[in-house]
């Protein structure tokens, strides 16, 4: 009877699995460059920033006590 | 209903679903982007040393603010930092070691984290005493190994050593909703960008990552390529994917829409397990630490590495990216 049980749990979860919409790998690649194209610019990982100072993290230019 | 009509349905379901996953398998991301301009430089630098703790960092969490920080270590030590200079705003001694999850709360104004006690505790920052005004948010049977705030200072989201992820209601400690459905120990977490307060993926040592409904408590997908326990899972900005990193000594990118693994990150010369993985901003560049005291860079849609970053004596315990993507703090074994 444990193997019943067993089947009707597999049948439920491929049933759920078969259920799911899915999009071709194509059109989700083409989505993924969009964008990543589209947010490019504001990635200052990957374009760096326009000027030191826009930099949060950058050293501000050093003074020194005399 | 009879055993054989299970059976007979069992096999016309999966004949079904191979048929499908055929006919979506129609590109393959790597080979679509060739003819995308290669990231030909990557210019980060080691800019701030957040030095202070005398154990193992295991894990951290940026504030919202894009300038805080919030760090816990093997010794039981939490320690809130202000990454523009350094300093130390907070450091909380926890009755446990071993705290394996922290989290900032989006209003910057809470910290939640847990280990070895198997509790997740929040703390609150504004007070003049934090720790005299910790409050329990839930319990589970095994360590706490990963949390992070659901939407909004009120819920947080908890995964354990006991297999199990639960949803908390933090000001009644009530359990909103568990999900069961791992079969080892969860390791990581992360909340969808996208579907905010819906969806959520963890990932364990059952080396599979599970995307859960958040409020029926289901698996709706489940993810098992790797071959070694899944350490750190991060979803991708846009939120129709999400990577992770494994002992595999892998990192591997599953879109959810398409239900499947779509490019996996790895080198012959890359051997040693990752620990963590974060993305950059737009996704295009994947950032991992690995147990070889390497961070390697990747260019996401070409699979190639990029860039190692040093300036780590040790592991990488764990790393991420601040909120904006100016930057990127890693931890490895006692400082940033």
């Amino acid at each position: 009877m444990a193997a019943i049980s067993q089947q009707k749990k597999m049948v439920e979860q491929l049933r759920q699995e078969a259920a799911l919409e899915r999009k071709p790998v194509s059109e989700c690649v083409r989505e993924m460059l969009q964008f990543v194209e589209k947010e490019k610019e504001g990635d200052c990982l990957v374009t760096g920033f326009a000027a030191k100072k826009d930099n949060p993290f950058q050293e501000s230019g050093g003074c020194s006590l005399l | 209903m009879e055993e054989q009509d299970l059976t007979g349905e069992i096999e016309t379901l999966k004949k079904k679903l191979a048929e499908e996953q055929g006919k979506l398998s129609d590109a393959d991301l790597i080979l679509s982007c060739q003819k995308i301009e290669p990231i030909t430089q990557v210019n980060i630098k080691v800019r701030k040393v957040l030095k202070g703790h005398q154990g193992k960092v295991l894990c951290m969490s940026w504030s919202q603010d894009k300038r805080h920080l919030v760090s816990t270590s093997h010794d039981g030590k939490l320690l809130v930092w202000d990454a523009f200079t350094t300093n130390k705003e907070h450091a909380i001694s926890m009755a446990t070691t071993w705290v394996m999850a922290c989290a900032y709360s989006p209003s910057g104004q809470f910290v939640a984290c847990g280990g070895l006690d198997n509790k997740c505790s929040i703390y609150p920052l504004l007070e003049e005493e934090p720790v005299t005004k910790k409050r329990l948010v839930g319990t589970h049977t095994s360590y706490l190994a990963c949390c992070q705030f659901n939407t909004s200072d009120h819920q947080v989201l908890t995964g354990s050593g006991d297999s199990t992820c639960v949803l908390w209601d933090v000001e009644s400690g009530q359990m909103i909703q568990s999900f069961h459905g791992h079969a080892g120990d969860v390791q990581a977490l992360d909340l969808s960008p996208s579907e905010s307060g819906r969806v959520f993926v963890s990932a364990g040592c059952d080396r599979a990552a599970n995307v859960w409904d958040m409020r029926s408590g289901q698996c709706v997908q489940l993810f098992d390529s790797h071959e070694s326990d899944v350490n750190s899972v991060r979803f991708y900005p846009s939120g129709d994917a999400f990577v992770t990193g494994s002992d595999d000594a892998s990192c591997r990118l599953f879109d959810l829409r398409t239900d499947r693994e779509v490019a996996v990150y790895k080198k012959e010369s890359v051997l040693f397990g990752c620990n963590a993985v974060d993305f950059s901003l737009s996704g295009r560049l994947l950032f991992a630490g690995y147990s070889d005291y390497v961070l390697n860079v990747w260019d996401v849609l070409k699979a190639k590495r990029v860039a190692m970053l040093y300036g780590h004596e040790n592991r990488v315990s764990c790393l991420r990216v601040v909120p904006d993507g100016t930057a990127l703090a890693g931890f490895k074994d006692s400082a940033a």
